[in-house]
């Protein structure tokens, strides 16, 4: 149980907000350069429930107190979500007629990649048995079932083509780490006298060559796709602005044949470690009557493609010399999100100056409140830098989700 | 600058995070029975379920090998041929011929005459030494020693001397299976073994002859070793056979450590069973129960105590089985001995002496005195115990090692708790259950219960059986010194005390009686994560 909520919060802890992760794919501030180069990183975190005080907490070791718990109680539903990623990366890029001399705006570009990716959905009981007990539960069932956990690591190596109105990429991806846990079913019965535990389990685990766990180990191999388009619409009316269209990691990684699956649809009841005899105790006389989940056996190794958590974005960016008012939704296949709605203020202060606020809600938490900057530095340099939810640095105890960026660039002309 | 974030935010993480939490949780279940305290083997069921305690002692086992050894024998035979320088041609004796080729030996065996022995095991080694220029035809015979009726004999070749080297021969000869006659030539003797020998020069020797001179010799030694009887025949003599004084374990109350135990009843059957055909007369000094934990020894008050005890011969029955057993036997109880305060006494140890004399009358049989191998006098104690008892504070302990060390940073995350212990007693004794803590210092730093955790005893009917369980539970706060000092124990001693519920009346035990526990906690236990 220990792994599993180690699992659930250390990687949770450095997640990132995916329209980060190809920050190239965004305008250049200086659209006069003919090669750039930067690097980038983030994380993000979301939750519909756990706040960030509750996460902050478990991610610099401090003693989780019971406000925070109740904080989080007064905040859980039926079903409940986390998740997030955590990317860094360096990139270079060029414009094609850079080579032939002649203004076709568009450029290629490579980049590499770290990442990692985590999501749970979970039920408002397992979060109370794991950080209250189960006492509370006497004569009651704590009901876990739903239970889904989805953590990859993964590098990629990327490299694509970028049109003034449309680009792609293709990527391979080399797997690092995988753990996906399916509960179907999961429910924990403790008697009222506490004489018996009964653990209802119909759950489905797999688990990447768990003996090849090293940074940057190789357990798997994938390949993807990323693409995007702009299309102009309402062109010379007043809503004149463009489409724009994104999809990242359209893809999947096959994790080799090392890749443990466990699987079980059974009953454990624990009803006390059995003695043989009281006055000649002694291991051999003592048999454990039920047992544990994790110590399951392995069901069976085998390769196992997973797809990873493509995300599609859509948004409306109006023309606009000082401010643009930019609404826009984003989704993520199968990693326990919701589509996240917003609006973007783009506040063009100078040229080379540019401030966002972004209010949205969706994705891994609720409400977020999000504000970055985009500014050239001089002698080429670049800069940007945000966070996705202000708010959740300003009042943590209260808030759920936050998430940080930077990425500097050096352009050349 | 992206490993720098990744760095920088790991390396924010300074230790595991924690929490607190009420877990509930079984810990263990047992089920106590009486064949739990006895094992199942020392335990009868009598006609109505009651049991009683079953024990059997052996004495001794005054056998075969305790009566006679024979010991390992070497028999030398030097012939020097006739004076000055003959030759002898192809095939011609060089031994003398009956008698002089013939020897006896006598085996000194203390006392014990015997006519006749089958040998279990026994090997002849042969050695032969010739000093002729010439092969040699050795004849070896013991009239004496045979098997299905044909007498033992070997005839080998020795080669002869070369350079003024001995030819040599050295062989092994089984002697297992063969019957022995020890009583000489003439059949009046005893412990007596016939060899004979014929030596001839080889047949194929050149037709010229052999020359033999003065020097020349035939030097024959033949050792007997590991002669051991399946059966002997004859007068065993007067030896006596001392037995102890010595003391053997006895476990049967070895796990209760005070308190005391009334029985109703105790019978000991003292019996003597002799499969040798030997009349024998024991005397037993002493028979004591000791109870090391209290220094308390109870010697047996009995009519066999320092009295003689005569047991006739065995009869030889020439048949399967050989021999038929003289019995002897004396029933011992609460009306002519003090056997149930020996037992009352709670022994872990009983100790006896004994002395044993064989044919306390000596040779009156004429040398017929028998024995056969796995046929002995054998001497022993059966005891009975009907388990229909009173009992009084009587208490069961066992110590058990424990190194917490590996669990101690898991201990020391438990805060406090509260133990509940479900018992459901279908025995008709009440029992205080307690755990006492043992420090490095080998001293008792703390115990579990209280002086009011103490288990009610099953309800009685009539006739004073338990009918049913009782129920009793137990509440069993555990505050945090409590858990310290169960972190640094480096032992536990779990002792049960228990008191038969209708004293002073005798309670039997029933084979049906148990008493099931489990053990529950709730722990107030911070989790940290690492």
């Amino acid at each position: 149980m220990k792994r599993l909520l180690v699992c659930f919060f250390s990687l949770v802890a450095m997640q990132v907000k995916s329209q980060e992760i190809n920050p190239y794919f965004s305008a250049p501030a200086d659209s006069s350069a003919k090669r750039e180069t930067g690097i980038f990183a983030g994380y993000s975190a979301g939750s519909n429930a756990i706040t960030n005080g509750f996460i902050n907490s478990f991610y610099l070791g401090q003693f989780i107190n019971n406000s925070q718990k109740q904080e989080v109680e007064s905040r859980l539903h039926a079903s409940n979500r986390l998740g997030g990623d955590a990317d860094g990366g360096i990139y270079y890029m060029q414009k094609i007629d850079s080579y032939h001399h002649h203004k076709i705006n568009a450029s290629w570009f490579v980049a590499i990649k770290s990442r990692q990716h985590a999501d749970f959905s979970f039920s408002k009981d397992l979060f109370k048995v794991c950080f209250e007990g189960n006492d509370g539960y006497r004569g009651q069932t704590a009901d876990f079932s739903g239970f889904q956990m989805n953590v990859m690591q993964y590098q990629q190596f990327q490299a694509g083509f970028m049109g003034k109105y449309f680009g792609f990429s293709l990527s391979v991806y080399n797997g690092s780490q995988y753990q996906m846990l399916q509960a179907k079913t999961a429910q924990l019965y403790t008697s009222p006298m506490g004489d018996y535990l009964d653990f209802n389990a119909n759950y489905a685990m797999t688990v990447s060559n768990p003996s090849n766990s090293q940074p940057f180990a190789n357990n798997g191999l994938g390949t993807g796709l990323d693409l995007y388009a702009r299309v102009p619409i309402c062109v010379e009316t007043k809503h004149a602005g463009q489409l724009y269209f994104e999809v990242s990691d359209l893809g999947f990684i096959r994790w080799n044949k090392k890749t443990d699956h466990y699987g079980n649809d059974t009953l454990y009841h624990f009803d006390g470690i059995a003695i043989n005899n009281a006055f000649q105790v002694a291991d051999s006389s003592i048999h454990y009557s039920a047992k544990s989940i994790l110590n399951a056996k392995v069901n069976s190794q085998s390769a196992y493609t997973a797809p990873l958590p493509a995300s599609f974005h859509v948004c409306y960016i109006p023309d606009g010399e000082t401010y643009q008012i930019v609404p826009g939704i984003r989704y993520r296949v199968d990693a326990n999100y919701i589509p996240y709605e917003y609006v973007q203020v783009r506040y063009h202060i100078r040229k080379y100056l540019t401030l966002n606020a972004e209010l949205g809600y969706g994705g891994y938490a609720g409400f977020q409140t999000g504000l970055s900057v985009q500014t050239i530095l001089g002698r080429g340099f670049q800069l940007k830098a945000g966070t996705s939810n202000f708010l959740g640095y300003a009042f943590p105890a209260f808030t759920c989700g936050q998430g940080a960026f930077v990425s500097i660039s050096k352009v050349f002309r | 600058m992206a490993c720098t974030v990744l760095l920088l935010a790991g390396s924010c993480r300074k230790s595991g995070a924690s929490w607190d939490t009420d877990i509930s949780s079984p810990i263990f279940k047992t089920t106590f029975g009486i064949d739990k305290l006895i094992a199942d083997s020392l335990l009868s069921k009598n006609t109505d379920s009651s049991l009683t305690l079953v024990y059997s002692k052996s004495l001794t086992n005054y056998a075969l090998d305790s009566l006679i050894h024979i010991p390992d024998t070497s028999v030398s035979n030097v012939y020097h041929l006739p004076g000055g320088s003959l030759t002898f041609a192809p095939g011609a004796a060089i031994t003398p011929g009956p008698p002089n080729n013939i020897t006896t030996t006598t085996y000194p065996l203390h006392g014990v005459g015997l006519k006749t022995a089958f040998l279990r095991t026994g090997i002849m080694h042969v050695t032969i030494k010739n000093k002729v220029h010439s092969k040699i035809k050795l004849n070896y015979q013991i009239p004496s020693a045979s098997l299905n009726g044909i007498p033992f004999t070997i005839t080998v070749m020795v080669p002869g001397s070369v350079g003024g080297v001995p030819g040599s021969y050295v062989a092994d000869y089984n002697l297992q299976a063969y019957t022995i006659d020890l009583s000489g030539p003439a059949h009046n003797s005893i412990n007596t073994v016939v060899t004979e020998i014929n030596a001839n020069i080889d047949p194929n020797a050149p037709p010229s002859g052999v020359l033999v001179t003065s020097a020349d010799s035939l030097i024959i030694n033949s050792s007997f070793i590991n002669l051991v009887p399946g059966y002997a025949k004859g007068y065993f003599g007067q030896t006596v056979q001392h037995v102890g004084p010595s003391e053997s374990a006895f476990g049967v109350f070895s796990k209760f450590t005070s308190g005391s135990l009334l029985l109703q009843s105790v019978q000991l059957n003292f019996y003597i069973e002799n499969g040798i055909g030997v009349d024998a007369r024991l005397i037993i000094p002493d028979i004591y129960s000791k109870n090391s934990r209290t220094g308390n020894t109870v010697h047996l008050t009995a009519p066999i105590i320092n009295s003689p005890i005569n047991i006739n011969r065995a009869i030889e029955t020439f048949s399967n089985p050989p021999a038929i057993t003289s019995n002897y036997s004396m029933m011992l109880n609460n009306g002519n001995s003090n056997i149930k305060a020996l037992i009352e006494n709670l022994p872990d140890k009983i100790g006896y002496q004994m002395n044993i004399y064989p044919d306390p009358n000596g040779n009156v049989s004429g040398y017929n005195d028998f024995v056969y191998y796995g046929y002995g006098l054998q001497a022993g104690l059966d005891l009975q115990v009907p388990l229909n008892l009173v009992a009084t504070n009587l208490a069961l302990a066992d110590t058990v090692s424990v190194n917490f060390d590996k669990v101690s940073s898991n201990l020391q995350q438990l805060h406090q708790c509260s133990l509940t212990l479900y018992a459901s007693n279908g025995f008709p004794l009440t029992a205080a259950i307690q755990m006492y803590m043992v420090d490095q210092n080998n001293r008792i730093s703390d115990s579990l219960m209280g002086p009011a955790h103490q288990i009610a005893a099953a309800p009685l009917d009539v006739n004073l059986r338990a009918i049913g369980k009782q129920e009793t539970v137990l509440t069993i706060p555990v505050p945090g010194q409590k858990i310290t000092n169960l972190i640094h124990a480096q032992k536990i001693i779990i002792t049960a005390r228990f008191n038969t519920s209708a004293n002073p009346n005798y309670l039997k035990i029933y084979d049906n009686y148990q008493m099931d526990f489990q053990l529950t906690g709730d722990f107030n236990y911070t989790i940290k994560v690492h």
